[in-house]
C-alpha cells in the first residue's frame, strides 16, 4: 500500500534524517509506514512463526539503517527494506539448517494436517510447503517478482526458479484440495 | 492453458491474501533501542534551537520567582522570629499589665452590680462582698505604693485605710481570713 501522502514525509526524507542525525522520530515514521508490509512478508516466509518473524523485523532494520547510505533509491524503499528481510530470513535458515534452502525437485512434502476429505485454507497451506517452494511461491505469485528477478535475490537460476514454482503450485493443491489431487495423480498413472 | 499455471480463482484467493499485518508495539521500541545501541540513532536532542529562547525565559522567570520567594519567606521569617522573641523576653510585664486590666475592670463590674442589687441580696453575703472589696482595695494600694512609692495619691489612700484598719484591725483579719479568694 503507498501512503506517501502530502501530509507525510517521504521515505527519502525520512531516511536522510536518520542517516544524517540519527533522527530517531524520522525512524519510527519510516518504522510505521513499512514494518506492517515487512512482517506480513517475513512471517510467511517462514511459516507463521511469529517470534522468528519478529527477530527478523528487527534485524532487516539494522542492516536497512546500516547500508541506507548505498541504497540509491533505484528502486522503492519497502521492495529494498523486504529484499533485505529475505536475505535475512535466508541466514535464518542456514543457521538453523547448517544448508541453505533446498532446491531440490522432489523435497519431503509435509503431511496435510487435515483429514483427506478435508480442505485447509491457502494461508496454512502455504505455511506447509517446503521454505524453497514457499519462498519462490511468495515472491512470484503474491510479490510479482519475475524469475529472473527471483532467481538474482535468492542466488539461483531463473530456470529452477520456474521449476520450483511449478512443484510449489502443485503441493499447494495437493494440500488445499486432496481428493482431486488424487484423482490427478491415478490419472497420470493410467 | 499450463495446467501449473494458477487458476483465475487461484489467483484470486492469493490476491485477496493480506498484504500487512502489525506486530506488537514491543518490537519497535526493541528495534529503537537496538538502533540506538548500534549509533545509528542518536539521543533526541533536547529541544529544538527554535524553542531555545522560550526556554531561557522560562527558567530564567523560574530563577527569578524562585529567589523572590526565597527573599520573601526569609524576611516574614526573620520579622516573625524578631516578634516571637520580643514576645518572650517581655512577657511577665505584658502578661501583668493585661491582667491588671482585665481583672480591675472586671472588678469595677462586679462592684458596680453588687451596688444595684444590694437591696434584694442575702445582707450576710453582701456584707461580705464588702469586706472583700475593702480587703483588696487595701491590697491594691498596697502593691500601687510598691509600684510607684512616689505616687501621693496611691500613699495618701493606703495610710487612710491602714489608719481605719487599725481601729477595727482585729475584725478585719478575723473577717478577711474567712474570705475565699478566686
Amino acid at each position: 500500500m503507498r501512503r506517501d501522502t502530502e501530509s507525510e514525509r517521504p521515505d527519502r526524507e525520512l531516511a536522510g534524517a536518520l542517516l544524517e542525525r540519527g533522527d530517531e522520530q524520522a525512524f519510527r515514521e519510516l518504522y510505521r509506514r513499512h514494518t506492517p508490509r515487512l512482517f506480513q512478508f517475513v512471517l510467511r516466509l517462514l511459516g507463521g512463526v511469529e517470534i522468528d518473524a519478529e527477530d527478523v523485523v528487527q534485524e532487516t532494520w539494522l542492516r536497512a539503517a546500516q547500508h541506507l547510505g548505498a541504497f540509491r533509491w533505484e528502486s522503492r524503499f519497502s521492495t529494498w527494506l523486504n529484499g533485505i528481510g529475505l536475505n535475512v530470513c535466508r541466514d535464518l535458515w542456514r543457521r538453523r539448517n547448517g544448508r541453505d534452502l533446498e532446491w531440490s525437485a522432489t523435497p519431503e512434502l509435509p503431511v496435510p494436517v487435515a483429514a483427506s476429505d478435508e480442505r485447509i485454507d491457502l494461508e496454512r497451506a502455504i505455511a506447509l510447503l517446503p521454505a524453497g517452494y514457499r519462498a519462490v511461491l511468495l515472491l512470484h505469485d503474491l510479490e510479482g517478482f519475475t524469475h529472473g528477478e527471483i532467481g538474482e535475490r535468492l542466488g539461483i537460476a531463473a530456470g529452477t526458479s520456474k521449476s520450483q514454482l511449478s512443484c510449489a503450485r502443485r503441493a499447494m493443491r495437493s494440500m488445499l484440495n486432496p481428493q482431486s489431487s488424487e484423482m490427478q495423480r491415478n490419472d497420470g498413472q493410467e | 492453458m499450463d495446467k501449473n499455471e494458477l487458476t483465475p480463482a487461484e489467483r484470486e484467493a492469493i490476491e485477496s491474501l493480506p498484504r500487512e499485518r502489525t506486530p506488537s508495539r514491543i518490537l519497535e521500541e526493541r528495534t529503537v533501542r537496538a538502533l540506538k545501541e548500534q549509533g545509528l540513532i542518536r539521543a533526541r536532542p533536547f529541544l529544538p534551537s527554535a524553542r531555545l529562547p522560550w526556554l531561557a525565559a522560562g527558567i530564567a522567570a523560574a530563577v527569578a520567582l524562585f529567589v523572590s520567594g526565597v527573599l520573601v519567606g526569609q524576611g516574614m521569617g526573620s520579622r516573625q522570629t524578631v516578634n516571637a522573641l520580643a514576645t518572650v523576653y517581655q512577657r511577665p510585664a505584658d502578661l501583668a499589665a493585661a491582667r491588671v486590666q482585665s481583672t480591675g475592670s472586671a472588678h469595677r463590674q462586679a462592684l458596680a452590680a453588687l451596688v444595684d442589687a444590694t437591696g434584694s441580696g442575702n445582707p450576710g453575703e453582701v456584707q461580705r462582698a464588702r469586706e472583700v472589696a475593702l480587703a483588696a482595695f487595701w491590697s491594691a494600694a498596697a502593691e500601687i505604693v510598691r509600684l510607684a512609692p512616689d505616687d501621693p495619691m496611691a500613699l495618701r489612700i493606703l495610710q487612710e485605710l491602714e489608719r481605719s484598719g487599725r481601729a477595727s484591725e482585729a475584725g478585719v483579719v478575723e473577717d478577711t481570713t474567712n474570705v475565699v479568694w478566686f
